[in-house]
């Protein structure tokens, strides 16, 4: 095992670079990145408006002294355009070729896109952007109310914009927190002066008109916008490995040690893989997991056999409230009240599963959430 | 393995505590925001192991080490 390749320069590939260096490991580190600017932090691009170039220094994942010391084969703006399972190489948009012993699949998501426009937020160019287009902009429909939707419409709401959030679902990120928070979310944004049209669809888009924008919704209703985000979730980029022989299915697809054949891993958003602690598979779309599954699939390039078995966690940040979740949440799970009550400032959940906690959410309460992490996986009290 | 001297960006954490879990004798959090601080600013050669896992996982890259 002398040459690893890594396609994917961002969170997970970066901690894959760095844990092999960390364990001792001497040899080659190919890192692949789309994006010619090195490896930054994601989540911040949503907790503000306006971003400059001369921000960009502070969102560094890696500072240039330790990017130095990893001594890595760097290949930034170079798009891997193939892989090749058998022969043990990649193929880059440039015509190079890589050879590797070992692989890592880490190229993360690309943001859906909706026919007729609408900015999308996924790197820090399109965070410029939108900083941009926000500057004369009055009013602003935000289409999709997931984590990236929700604390955009904060952010321009706060701004002192119109802001107008637009979803299917019945309340904001009911899919992820269930009825009762995301009701509690609900009362959040529309104290806070954001406009909601929710359990509606959109039937049309027309962002790529000059002057204001439509948007459509399926009732017949128009609303009119100066600018249209759209934050409908993301698509794993595996659109390269056709023909690998590398298995992909929502993501690649990876037993418990992030393998998805003898030589080839994944890390971060794309990697689909089973969660011995749940049982089923998962593709996790949040920036701790992106750290956490690096440094297992590095560890596991070297033969320590880790299988990956996180408590996942996120949180998001709107207005000035904070949501933090360890474990699994939302759906059919009972919610089960731990400190405070849903009506108040702050609070701690428990969502149980089959007689035992699978997740805790705390809303306002980073101490009180990460104390109660200890009890999943147990019997609610 | 010598001592490690810590930093924290507090502008730039974001509370998520996963320094705590990873070596809970170095950091702390502050109640009402969940804003992490140090309970030292110097880890000695035991902690250090710890030390450097919290700043590996931290989600806000807000933890900084200088070896001494």
């Amino acid at each position: 095992m002398d040459r690893v390749a890594i396609v994917g320069a961002s969170a997970a590939g970066l901690a894959v670079a760095a844990t092999l260096r960390d364990e001792g490991f001497a040899g080659t580190i190919a890192l692949i990145g789309e994006e010619r600017r090195p490896g930054y932090d994601r989540p911040p691009l949503s907790k503000k408006l306006h971003y400059q170039e001369g921000d960009f220094a502070t969102l560094l994942l890696t500072d240039p002294a330790a990017f130095g010391r990893l001594d890595l084969d760097l290949r930034l703006g170079q798009r891997a355009v193939a892989a090749d399972a058998r022969r043990g190489t990649l193929s880059l948009a440039d015509g190079a070729t890589v050879p590797w012993d070992a692989l890592v699949v880490a190229t993360g998501v690309r943001p859906a896109i909706l026919p007729g426009g609408g900015l999308t937020l996924r790197t820090f160019d399109d965070a410029i952007r939108l900083g941009e287009h926000l500057g004369s902009a009055e009013k602003v429909v935000i289409v999709g109310a997931g984590f990236l939707g929700c604390e955009l419409a904060a952010l321009v709401a706060a701004s002192g914009r119109r802001a107008i959030l637009v979803d299917p679902q019945p309340a904001p990120m009911a899919d992820r927190f269930g009825p009762a928070v995301a009701a509690r979310l609900f009362a959040l944004h529309a104290a806070r002066g954001v406009e909601m049209h929710f359990g509606v669809p959109v039937a049309r888009i027309l962002a790529e008109q000059a002057g204001p924008k439509d948007v459509d919704l399926t009732d017949g209703r128009r609303l009119e916008a100066d600018l249209v985000v759209v934050a409908v979730g993301s698509r794993p980029a595996t659109e390269w490995l056709a023909g690998s022989g590398i298995p992909v299915e929502n993501g690649v697809t990876c037993d418990e040690y992030c393998r998805a054949l003898p030589n080839v891993y994944a890390a971060g958003d794309v990697a689909n893989w089973f969660n011995p602690r749940y049982a089923r598979r998962m593709r996790i779309e949040h920036r701790m997991n992106a750290t956490e599954q690096g440094v297992a699939v590095a560890a596991n390039i070297l033969g320590r056999d880790r299988a990956f078995d996180p408590i996942p966690y996120f949180w998001t940040d709107q207005f000035d409230q904070k949501i933090q979740v360890h474990g699994l949440i939302g759906g059919n799970r009972q919610v089960v009240e731990l400190t405070g009550t849903i009506g108040t400032d702050s609070f701690v959940l428990a969502y149980v599963e089959a007689g035992l906690i699978a997740g805790v959410l705390g809303w306002n309460a980073p101490v009180g959430v990460r104390k109660a992490r200890a009890l999943v996986g147990k019997p609610p009290a | 393995m010598g001592k490690i001297k810590i930093h924290i960006d507090q502008v730039k954490c974001v509370g998520a505590g996963q320094c705590v879990m990873a070596s809970p004798q170095v950091f702390d959090q502050r109640e009402e925001d969940g804003i992490v601080f140090l309970l030292m600013d110097e880890a000695p050669a035991d902690l250090v192991a710890s030390v450097r896992k919290a700043a590996k996982l931290c989600p806000a890259v807000a933890i900084t080490l200088e070896e001494q």
